[in-house]
């Protein structure tokens, strides 16, 4: 698995980036640009988001998502929703939690039927089959808990990127992140054996 | 409805056309091409049905193939069928799956799979400069 865009820390944590052909380490936590990325076209990750997540699907990869990523896929399509409505892109647009209060019933009432997009696409996969579990289960909150903050101090990470990198060391195998923040987590020293998978144009 | 039109009662009941009927009453229709009622009266009321519910979705009839004339069966009034039951505009159709090796996954995936698959990916538009970390954080 390890190319020539990889990285190790001294504790085998190993930041990865994603190729087209590059094999993926069940199981597999998704933050959520890669699983809103997905669901949006046109931006430049689409094509590598649709390619990797076609194979975690086609090899029946169990997938580890959390309540924080459905949240932040939520404010992403609403934040999308919002440029749509007001006929703007970055950077020449604003968004925070005030607008969105303010134009929440327009964001709505023009697009209330792709909110939840992410949601219906993780439901139709587990009806067709694909093993999806969300984390963390109370045997693990705690530790994640107690781990996020020490991410955020040391990694200057935002919390919820600390509570997704704390997540992903305590269930699963690899992370799939198109943050290429995470890549500082290879200059630091951290418990357990991680595998980031940084998403990249394909 | 007029006497003798076509209900999803008589589609339901004609040898050849699966339809399945949910609890909720939406109704899938699994279309093929080259039945051998392409002159049938039946046959001619599901291509009308069909034809007038998508143009109400903004399919072009100019494109429209006829039944029987061997078009491809993927393709219908510039649209294409992706997987059953799931048909979009050549548009979109690029916009979603362009560039992506569609067929593998297709070839590779057991059919419900595939289906869900694609239904979801790519269904909101977007455009080359957003940046779906930026837009995937949480607001101030």
């Amino acid at each position: 698995m390890m190319s020539t865009n990889s990285q190790a820390s001294p504790n085998n944590i190993i930041y990865i980036d994603w190729q087209p052909g590059t094999v993926v380490e069940p199981p597999v936590y998704l933050d959520a640009n890669v699983l809103v990325g997905a669901v949006i076209s046109g931006h430049r990750l689409y094509r590598s988001c649709i390619t990797l997540l076609g194979e975690l699907l086609l090899n029946r990869s169990r997938i580890l998502v959390s309540a924080l990523s459905i949240q932040e896929c939520l404010w992403a399509i609403v934040r999308l929703s919002y440029y749509d409505l007001n006929n703007r892109q970055p950077p020449n647009a604003h968004f925070t939690q005030v607008i969105y209060k303010r134009w929440c019933d327009r964001i709505f009432a023009a697009y209330g039927s792709r909110i939840n997009a992410v949601n219906s696409m993780l439901n139709d996969w587990v009806s067709a089959g694909v093993q999806i579990e969300v984390v963390p289960g109370m045997d693990t909150f705690w530790s994640v808990s107690r781990m996020t903050p020490a991410y955020m101090r040391q990694l200057r990470l935002a919390p919820a990127d600390a509570f997704h990198l704390a997540l992903a060391q305590a269930h699963a195998r690899t992370f799939i992140t198109g943050d290429a923040d995470f890549q500082s987590v290879t200059k630091q020293s951290y418990p357990g054996e991680l595998i980031i998978l940084h998403i990249v144009p394909s | 409805m007029s006497p003798g039109a076509l209900t999803i009662a008589h589609v339901k009941e004609y040898p050849g056309i699966p339809v399945s009927v949910s609890d909720t009453g939406q109704v899938s229709i699994e279309i093929r091409h080259g039945y051998g009622d392409s002159e049938s009266s039946v046959g001619r009321q599901i291509d009308e049905v069909l034809r007038r519910s998508l143009e109400r979705s903004g399919f072009h009839p100019p494109d429209m193939p006829l039944r029987g004339t061997g078009a491809l069966h993927e393709k219908h009034m510039g649209a294409i069928v992706v997987a059953p039951g799931i048909v979009v505009r050549e548009d979109e159709y690029e916009q979603r799956y362009g560039g992506i090796d569609l067929e593998r996954f297709r070839k590779q995936m057991q059919p419900n799979l595939f289906k869900a698959f694609v239904r979801h990916i790519g269904s909101i538009p977007g455009y080359p400069n957003l940046d779906v970390n930026e837009l995937a954080s949480i607001p101030e």
